[in-house]
């Protein structure tokens, strides 16, 4: 693994590793939004209780998601501060503008989330959970933007005075595609392990589990194979074609715990789930050796700025503060298990209801 | 110092600063309003329990709605808004602190998470659990997220009084440096009087509280206010500390700056007598409308509050190392003899609209040095400041741009910098005209 990377450092090691819990969360809220879009398609019961499932842990995943999302970014400035700076200044109003989807797409999950919003009619339902879904993959879709045009040091000097904006974002659709399809993936496994817990609080019957299940898994190895296939085909084109057969492996791995899972037979979705983890991580890894690679070439590899920060106190800080959190939230977690709790309150329960009566 | 130098963002009609001003204000509020929400909340926990009050327990639970629906939401959202903002606008000195502080950074993240996780398990879970636990995870949750204003703190007060940092260059004595602890008292107990205000104000929109329950409630949360009595010595505290020109920039020297900070004590003192009166009175003072118009103060106090903050530093982003235009102090000495082109190998964004080779060297030459503060012609644009200025008074006066007006930063290029940018003015006056 380490072949992979010539210098890893302990801040290129946090970036990666932040950067996928990031991806990870955030595949969530952008998978499922994909799901109910489909599921307000197609109807049935086990549609039904997955719909509500992804829908009232969209807000809190967006949440997490956001959260994670800080540390990559700070990690970020540190290892490639010219190639995420440039991108802002080249990008200009376009990189902050993200924000504004964003905001939309968070109100709007907690929108999908209200009981209220489970009784309007399908109809009304579907066009906000497509506003929903293109705000996230707008923002995402910023962020490819942003990436390519750091990366690209050969070209920032061009791009600065011309920037053809419309060419970029065209380019990063196909990508983006991609990622959904990832993140569908993702959702689906967030779905088996949430399932299990639905119920284990009695939510949803041993059948109905069995049903919901067996819908998100056949979905995930239909997207899961023509993946694979697109990566295939996408792999002819790769700059660097390093250990590729690690992805490969993974995503077997992946797509045979998917199946092994729906033929009820051993521990499918713990492989399933780690099939994916490695599957991410190994992705993440190529496209940095990818980034690094055209950095070097355009002469916009700035390696100074880390040799200083290498230098500056308050790892200690860090690790102290990372101790004691990571054993608070381990707390919570522990207390949030073992609590019987209701269905997470509808936020029109304290609002709406003050207004109804 | 050796920061990169990266590209300017410069728009002709609006200074880029008041973008980063506009989302700091927001976020800066919103995350005090959560800060001093976690102690509204333990306090009322703790209270309830204490007093058997289900009045004060039905409350926390609609408090905590809004407090996850507005802060969570915008808080984190314009928290990413102004990373994102500042390094398009000022990207070096986000460089340089990150640089200095990513592991102060990296620690404040970890209590946000751990803030995150208390939060959400109280929002979700709270009306289940026993107090206990209730409070534990009320006590984490407002824990956490003051350690994550302990640890920005440091960060936003060494950029006015970076203290030790400047001769040892040790983090430590950055991060507690001179205006640390009183910066720290102020913006705590601001978070507790914002979270007053705003509980006061949830409670006037349940409409079905009747008089005396929103009574109790308000009584109960102005206790949040009286820290406010110990404001004015935060802030005696704090003008003790700052530099001496930042000092008499407050007090006299500069009028805008004198106001806001005038405007902001007033503020606080308004806010402070209100909370007196109510807890005397055992009453809320205001209807709905006050309430609203109160919390309207608070935000101004606060936008006053950072708008001194950033306004006393000038010209400085980090006292005595880094200018506001993003240039270190020591460099100014070898861009006055080698010259802007040694720091900037930018192109134009559209050289076609400047005629010559001098003018557009000049806008160039502007768009280094004064474009974070001037616009050309639009706010405080340059053309107008310079109206009655011939080429020899632009000439003299620019080359010795320090003295003219403390604030800004001293010009850093070469005497042909200097001449482009006179022509390019003239250039400028010439199409406004
Ligand atoms: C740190 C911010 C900052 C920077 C950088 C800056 N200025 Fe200023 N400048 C100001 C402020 C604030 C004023 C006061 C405006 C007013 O009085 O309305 C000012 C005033 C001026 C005036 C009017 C002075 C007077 O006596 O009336 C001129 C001329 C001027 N600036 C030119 C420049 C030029 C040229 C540059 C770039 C080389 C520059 N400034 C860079 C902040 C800045």
């Amino acid at each position: 693994m380490i072949s992979l990377l010539p210098e890893l450092d302990l801040y290129l090691a946090l970036y990666l590793i932040t950067l996928m819990a990031h991806l990870a969360l955030m595949s969530f809220p952008l998978g499922g939004s994909v799901l109910l879009c489909l599921f307000e398609i197609f109807r049935g019961e086990e549609i039904t209780n997955l719909r509500n499932l992804i829908s009232r842990h969209l807000a809190l995943s967006v949440g997490l998601a956001i959260t994670a999302g800080v540390a990559p970014l700070l990690f970020l400035e540190v290892v490639h501060p010219k190639a995420f700076s440039n991108a802002g200044a080249i990008l200009g109003g376009w990189r902050p503008a993200l924000l504004i989807p964003l905001t939309i797409a968070f109100y709007l999950a907690y929108l999908q989330k209200t009981e209220s919003f489970r009784r309007w009619p399908g109809i009304l339902r579907l066009p906000i959970r497509l506003i929903g879904l293109a705000a996230l993959a707008a923002v995402g879709t910023v962020w490819i933007i942003s990436r390519r045009v750091g990366e690209h040091a050969e070209l920032w000097h061009d791009r600065y005075v011309n920037l053809q904006m419309e060419q970029l974002i065209w380019e990063a659709f196909p990508l983006m595609g991609l990622v959904l399809a990832a993140a569908t993936i993702g959702c689906t496994i967030g779905c088996l392990w949430l399932i299990g817990g639905e119920q284990r609080r009695g939510r949803l019957s041993p059948g109905e589990r069995f049903l919901a299940e067996e819908t998100l898994l056949r979905l995930a190895i239909f997207v899961a194979v023509g993946l694979a296939v697109v990566c295939e085909i996408l792999r002819k084109d790769r700059p660097v074609d390093i250990d590729w057969w690690i992805l490969r492996s993974a995503l077997f791995v992946m797509i045979a715990g998917f199946g092994v899972r729906l033929h009820r037979i051993g521990p499918g979705r713990a492989f399933a789930t780690l099939g994916a983890g490695v599957a991410l991580f190994i992705v993440l890894v190529m496209r940095e050796i990818a980034r690094r690679e055209f950095l070097v070439e355009g002469g916009g590899l700035d390696m100074q700025t880390l040799e200083v920060a290498k230098t500056r106190e308050g790892f200690s800080a860090f690790v102290g503060s990372f101790i004691f959190c990571a054993t608070g939230i381990v707390l919570v977690l522990k207390l949030v298990r073992r609590t019987q709790s209701p269905l997470p309150p509808d936020d029109d329960d304290v609002v709406v209801e003050e207004k109804r009566a | 110092m050796d920061l990169p130098h990266f590209p300017v963002f410069a728009s002709d009609a609006f200074l880029p600063g008041l973008l980063i001003a506009a989302v700091a204000i927001t976020h800066v509020f919103l995350a005090q309003f959560a800060v001093g929400g976690g102690i509204l909340v333990t306090f009322f926990e703790w209270r309830a329990e204490k007093k058997g009050h289900t009045l004060l327990r039905d409350f926390l639970h609609r408090f905590f709605t809004t407090l996850v629906l507005v802060s969570f939401v915008l808080g984190a959202v314009t928290g990413v808004g102004i990373w994102l903002v500042t390094a398009l606008v000022s990207p070096r000195p986000l460089l340089l602190l990150v640089r200095e502080f990513h592991w102060i950074w990296g620690a404040e993240w970890c209590f946000f998470c751990l803030e995150v996780a208390c939060g959400y398990a109280y929002y979700v879970h709270g009306r289940t659990l026993g107090f206990q636990k209730r409070f534990w995870l009320a006590a984490g949750y407002s824990f956490s997220a003051w350690m994550s204003l302990f640890w920005v703190n440091g960060i936003l007060s060494f950029q006015l009084t970076p203290g030790g940092w400047l001769e040892t260059g040790s983090v430590w004595a950055g991060f507690f440096n001179p205006s640390f602890w009183p910066t720290l008292f102020g913006r705590t107990f601001a978070s507790m009087a914002l979270a007053a205000i705003g509980a006061t104000m949830v409670a006037q929109l349940i409409r079905s509280y009747d008089e005396s329950d929103t009574r109790e409630i308000v009584r109960n949360a102005a206790t949040l206010l009286l820290p406010l009595a110990l404001m004015p010595v935060a802030a005696v505290w704090f003008l003790a500390v700052v530099p001496e020109e930042s000092r008499r920039y407050v007090t006299g020297a500069n009028v805008p700056m004198t106001m806001f900070f005038a405007l902001a004590a007033l503020f606080s003192v308004l806010i402070a007598g209100t909370a007196i009166f109510t807890l005397l009175k055992r009453r809320p003072l205001f209807h709905l409308p006050g309430t609203v118009l109160l919390a309207a103060l608070a935000f101004c106090a606060t936008g006053a509050t950072e708008f001194v903050r950033e306004g006393i530093r000038k010209p400085y982003v980090v006292h005595g190392v880094l200018y506001s235009n993003g240039i270190a102090v020591e460099e100014v000495r070898r861009l006055r003899r080698r010259g802007i082109d040694s720091l900037d190998p930018w192109p134009l964004r559209d050289p076609e609209k400047y005629p010559t080779r001098t003018v557009r060297n000049g806008r160039r030459v502007y768009r280094e040095l004064c474009s974070s503060c001037h616009t050309p012609a639009k706010m405080n644009g340059l053309v107008h400041l310079t109206a009655a200025w011939d080429r020899q008074m632009l000439e003299s006066n620019i080359k010795k741009l320090h003295l003219l007006k403390t604030f800004m930063p001293p010009f850093a290029g070469d005497d042909e910098d200097l001449e482009d940018i006179v022509a390019y003015l003239i250039w400028l006056r010439k199409g406004t005209e």
